[in-house]
C-alpha cells in the first residue's frame, strides 16, 4: 500500500513537473521576445533621437517620427521626454508630444482604473506641463488627479500643477498639500518655494486664518508652519503671527517662533519674539532666542540675560551664544552674569564643552573687567 | 523480550518512513503557496512602480535625519572601502556611525589615519540623563571614546569595549542623533539612492512604519556554487521576505538594507541579536500592543546578498543566516506555536525551514538506509521514499525559479534561467544532504551563542565568519 501511495505521489510530481517545463518553456518564449524588443528599442533609439533633434531643429516633417511611433511607441515617448531634460519649457517640443498624440494618451490612461497607469500618466504630463502646448492640451486633468485615491497619483498629478506656474494651481496644489500625507508635502515643498511671494499673499494668510485650535485643525497648523520654515528663505508675509505665538499647543508656538525669523519684524512680530523667549517651555524659548540670534534684535538683550538664569542648559548655551554674537552690549549682560558667579567652573584645565556657558561667559567678563584693570 | 521490540520496529518502520515522506511533500506543497504569494506581492509591488522624486526628497528640509550604523570587525580594506560606501550613501541629512567593537591599536591607528579622525566629547551629559531630559539609552559595553572626522563628512566613531555585534548595534543607536537609523550587511550591494528609498514608505506613513527593508536577488554568477546559493537565496527572497510581507509578518534575509523608527527600537530595549531578531521583536511587541503597524519590504533591486562563488564562501554565507536564525529563535522561542501570522506562520516557518525539515530529511535517509540494510523494507520502496520529498524540493526550487521571473519582469538572460532552473536537478544530488548537516549544526551554535550571551552572529554586517571563530 505504501508503494502505491508514492507511486501516486511520483506520478503527481511528474505531473508538476510537465507543468514546470511547459511554464519555462513559455517563459523563456516571453524572455527572448522581451530581449528582442529591448535590443529593437535600442537600435531605434538613435533613430528617434536623431528624428527628435531634426524636428527641434526646425524640420516640419513628422512622417519618419509618426512610423517610429507606430512601431516603437514607448520608445518615442522614451526620447521625446529625454529631450525635455536638455531643452526644458521648448514649446517645439511640446508641439511635438501633441503631435504625436502623447499628450492625449497621457491623458486617457490618467484615467485609467489601474493606479499605476495614473501615475505614470500624471508623471508624463508634469514632465512638459511648463510648456503652454502641453497645458492647453490636458486641460484640467491634474486638477481631477488632485482628488485621486491614491497619495502617489495625488503627488503626480500635484507636481503636474505645480509645474504649469499658473498661481491659481499652485494655490491649489498647496491648499490640498497641507491635508496630504507628509511625503507628498516633502516632495512638493522645495517646488513650491520658488512660488512663496505669490502664496504669501493669496493661500498662506488663508491657510493661517481658518485653523482654530481643535487637534485636527491644529495638525493642518503645524504642517503649514513646517513646511514655511524648511523654505528658509524671507517670507513678504503681511500677518499677524501673535495668535500662533500664543497657541496653547507648544509645537504650534516653537514653529511659529522659527517662522518669525523670516517674516519682516514688525513691532508686533518683535513683540511676540520677546514674549517667546520668556515661554514656558524651554524648546519655544530656545527657538525664539535662535530668531533674536539671526534677527540681531537689539532690545531682546534682557530677555537674553533672563534666560541665562532659567535654569535649563540648552537655552542657556543658545542665549550665551547669542548674547556674544549681539555686541558690546550683549558681552556686557553676559559677562555681569559670569561676574555675579553663576556660571560652573571656569577652570580652563577642565574640558570647555562641559559647561559650555562658562567657556562663553568668562571670556566675555574678563574682557570686560580689561578696560577697567587698565584705567585703575 | 527483544526479539517482539524488534520485529514491532520492523513492522512500525515502513509507516514512520511513508509518514515522515507526506510530512516533507505537505512541506513542499505550504512552500510552494507560500513562493506563489510571494511572487505575486513582489509583482504587485512592481506594478506600483518607482518615481525620480528621490532628488527631490534629498533636498527637502522637512526629511527627518537618517543615522546609518555599522560596526566592521577589523581595519582591513574591504571594511574602509565598505564605511566610504555607505558615506556615499544619498541622503538629506545623514550621519554615518561608525561603531568599533575593542579594536586593536594597530586598528585604530588604521581607522585614524583613513579618516583623519580626532577626538570629541559628544557624550552624554549625566546631569541631563539624572534629570530625566535626555533618554539615558540602551545597555551597552563601556564607550572608551568618540571621533568625529575632520574631513567634511558626517562621521562619528564609536570606540568601545567588545561585545558584539548586537551591543554594537546598540551603542551606535545610542550615539546617532536622527530619530531614523540604518544598517546593512557589508558583503551587501547596494545602491547610493537606497536611504532615500527606504525613507519614502516611512514618511508615507510614519505613525504605523516601524522599519523598512529591502533586498532582492544578487546577479547570476557562473559556477555550481553560485547557482545553488542562488537557488537558496530565491526561496528565501520569495518565502521568508515578499511571502511573509504580504501578510505583515517579513523577515529579513542576508543582504537586507534596513531602516528602522529609533524610537521602536528603544521601546524593544535595542538589538539581542541582528535585524533578524529585530524584526522579530518589533512584529512581537505591536501584536501584543494589538497595534497598528506595518514592517515594509521592499523587493527593488537596491540592496543585493554577496554572490559567492565558491563553495567556502557560500558555505560562510550560509553559515552567517543559519546563526542570526538561531539567535533570533532563542530570544523569541516563547513565540512559537503562537497566534497571528507571525505565530502559527513566520516564527514556526523559520523553525520548520531552517531546523527541522534539515533534521528530517537526514534522518529519514538514515533510518531508511538502516532499515533497507536491516531488511525490514525492499529497496523499491526505500528508492520511492527517498526519491517523492527529493523530487518534491527540486520541483519547489524549479516553481521558485519561474517565479522570479514572473516577480522581477522577465528580464533575465533566457539562457541563465535556463541553467539555473536545471540547476535544481543537480542542487537536490549530494549538495542537499550535505548543505543539511551544516544548517543543523550552525544553527544550533547560534542558538548556544546566544543563550550564552556570546552571540555574535551577526559579524555578518562585516562580511566575515568571525562568528565561528569567536
Amino acid at each position: 500500500m505504501i508503494t502505491t501511495a508514492l507511486k501516486v505521489v511520483l506520478a503527481l510530481e511528474a505531473v508538476w513537473a510537465a507543468v514546470l517545463l511547459a511554464l519555462l518553456g513559455v517563459t523563456l518564449a516571453v524572455l527572448s521576445r522581451n530581449r528582442k524588443r529591448r535590443l529593437a528599442a535600442l537600435a531605434a533609439g538613435s533613430a528617434i533621437q536623431e528624428a527628435v533633434a531634426l524636428h527641434l531643429s526646425g524640420n516640419n516633417d513628422l512622417t519618419q517620427l509618426r512610423s517610429l511611433a507606430k512601431t516603437h511607441p514607448e520608445a518615442v515617448e522614451a526620447g521625446v521626454l529625454a529631450f525635455q531634460s536638455t531643452v526644458r519649457g521648448t514649446t517645439r517640443l511640446a508641439e511635438l508630444a501633441v503631435g504625436l498624440g502623447l499628450v492625449e494618451r497621457w491623458c486617457e490612461a490618467a484615467r485609467s482604473g489601474k493606479p499605476a497607469q495614473r501615475k505614470r500618466a500624471f508623471s508624463r504630463i508634469a514632465a512638459m506641463a511648463q510648456a503652454e502646448p502641453v497645458r492647453l492640451a490636458a486641460r484640467d486633468v491634474p486638477v481631477a488627479g488632485l482628488n485621486d485615491s491614491d497619495a502617489q497619483v495625488r503627488l503626480e498629478a500635484a507636481r503636474a500643477m505645480v509645474c504649469s506656474e499658473d498661481p491659481r494651481q499652485v494655490a491649489q496644489v498647496f491648499e490640498a498639500m497641507l491635508r496630504d500625507a507628509p511625503l507628498n508635502r516633502m516632495l512638493l515643498a522645495p517646488m513650491l518655494r520658488r512660488y512663496a511671494a505669490g502664496l504669501c499673499s493669496t493661500a498662506i494668510p488663508k491657510a493661517l486664518a481658518v485653523p482654530g485650535i481643535a487637534p485636527p485643525d491644529t495638525g493642518r497648523l503645524l504642517n503649514l508652519l513646517r513646511l514655511l520654515v524648511s523654505w528658509e528663505c524671507s517670507l513678504p508675509l503681511l500677518v499677524d503671527l501673535r495668535p500662533l505665538a500664543e497657541h496653547p499647543e507648544p509645537a504650534v508656538r516653537l514653529e511659529t517662533m522659527r517662522l518669525l525669523a523670516q517674516v519682516p519684524t514688525s513691532t508686533i512680530n518683535r513683540d511676540a519674539i520677546l514674549a517667546g523667549m520668556s515661554d514656558r517651555d524651554p524648546a519655544v524659548a530656545m527657538a525664539a532666542v535662535a530668531t533674536v540670534g539671526r534677527l540681531k534684535l537689539p532690545d531682546a538683550v534682557p530677555q537674553a540675560a533672563s534666560c541665562l538664569k532659567r535654569g535649563v542648559e540648552g537655552l542657556a548655551q543658545a542665549a550665551a551664544t547669542v548674547l556674544l554674537e549681539m555686541g558690546p552690549e550683549g558681552r556686557c549682560a553676559l559677562a555681569r552674569f559670569a561676574l555675579e558667579g553663576q556660571v560652573g567652573n571656569p577652570d580652563p584645565i577642565a574640558d570647555p564643552r562641559a559647561d559650555p556657558v562658562a567657556s562663553m561667559a568668562v571670556p566675555a567678563a574678563l574682557e570686560l573687567a580689561r578696560p577697567a584693570e587698565v584705567s585703575a | 523480550m527483544t526479539e517482539p521490540l524488534v520485529v514491532k520496529v520492523a513492522l512500525l518502520t515502513p509507516s514512520l518512513l511513508f509518514l515522515i515522506c507526506l510530512g516533507l511533500l505537505g512541506a513542499a506543497a505550504g512552500r510552494v503557496v507560500l513562493l506563489l504569494k510571494g511572487a505575486l506581492e513582489a509583482r504587485r509591488q512592481r506594478a506600483n512602480g518607482t518615481d525620480d522624486s528621490w532628488a527631490t526628497l534629498l533636498r527637502s528640509d522637512l526629511v527627518p535625519a537618517v543615522a546609518v550604523i555599522a560596526a566592521p570587525p577589523d581595519a582591513s580594506d574591504a571594511s574602509c572601502r565598505f564605511v566610504r560606501r555607505l558615506l556615499n550613501l544619498h541622503a538629506g541629512n545623514s550621519e554615518m556611525v561608525l561603531v568599533l567593537d575593542g579594536p586593536s591599536d594597530a586598528a585604530m591607528e588604521v581607522w585614524k589615519r583613513e579618516f583623519h579622525l580626532q577626538p570629541t566629547s559628544r557624550l552624554v551629559n549625566p546631569r541631563l540623563v539624572n534629570a530625566g531630559l535626555v533618554n539615558p539609552g540602551l545597555a551597552t559595553k563601556p564607550v572608551k571614546a568618540l571621533y568625529v572626522s575632520s574631513e567634511s563628512i558626517p562621521l562619528v566613531v564609536v570606540e568601545k569595549e567588545p561585545g558584539g555585534r548586537a551591543d554594537c548595534l546598540n551603542a551606535g543607536v545610542n550615539v546617532a542623533n536622527a530619530p531614523v537609523i540604518a544598517t546593512v550587511d557589508a558583503d551587501a550591494q547596494f545602491v547610493e539612492e537606497s536611504l532615500l528609498r527606504l525613507l519614502r514608505p516611512m514618511l508615507a506613513d510614519p505613525q504605523q512604519t516601524v522599519a523598512v527593508c529591502a533586498v532582492a536577488p544578487g546577479a547570476s554568477e557562473p559556477g555550481w556554487a553560485a547557482r545553488f546559493y542562488r537557488l537558496g537565496f530565491l526561496r528565501t527572497w520569495l518565502g521568508r521576505c515578499a511571502g511573509l510581507a504580504a501578510w505583515n509578518a517579513f523577515l529579513p534575509a542576508p543582504g537586507c538594507f534596513t531602516m528602522l523608527s529609533r524610537d521602536a527600537v528603544l521601546r524593544a530595549g535595542g538589538f539581542q541579536a541582528g535585524p533578524l531578531e529585530m524584526a522579530i521583536h518589533l512584529h512581537a511587541l505591536a501584536r501584543a500592543a494589538h497595534q497598528p503597524y506595518r514592517i515594509v519590504f521592499i523587493s527593488e533591486p537596491m540592496s543585493r546578498p554577496s554572490a559567492p562563488r565558491q563553495y567556502g564562501a557560500v558555505r560562510e554565507a550560509v553559515a552567517r543566516d543559519q546563526m542570526e536564525v538561531g539567535a533570533a529563535l532563542h530570544f523569541h522561542k516563547g513565540l512559537v506555536p503562537g497566534s497571528g501570522s507571525l505565530g502559527w506562520l513566520a516564527i514556526p516557518g523559520l523553525l520548520a525551514s531552517r531546523l527541522l525539515l534539515p533534521l528530517i530529511e537526514t534522518a529519514s535517509l538514515l533510518l531508511g538506509a538502516a532499515a533497507m540494510a536491516a531488511g525490514w523494507i525492499a529497496p523499491a520502496t526505500f528508492a520511492l521514499l527517498v526519491a517523492a520529498p527529493l523530487a518534491a524540493e527540486t520541483l519547489v526550487s524549479m516553481t521558485a525559479v519561474l517565479l522570479e521571473q514572473l516577480a522581477s519582469g522577465a528580464n533575465a538572460e533566457p539562457r541563465q534561467v535556463a541553467t539555473l532552473f536545471f540547476s535544481s536537478i543537480a542542487e537536490s544530488l549530494g549538495y542537499r544532504q550535505w548543505k543539511n548537516l551544516w544548517m543543523v549544526r550552525d544553527l544550533l551554535r547560534g542558538y548556544r551563542a546566544a543563550a550564552l550571551g556570546t552571540n555574535n552572529a551577526g559579524t555578518s554586517i562585516a562580511g566575515t565568519n568571525n562568528a565561528g571563530a569567536k
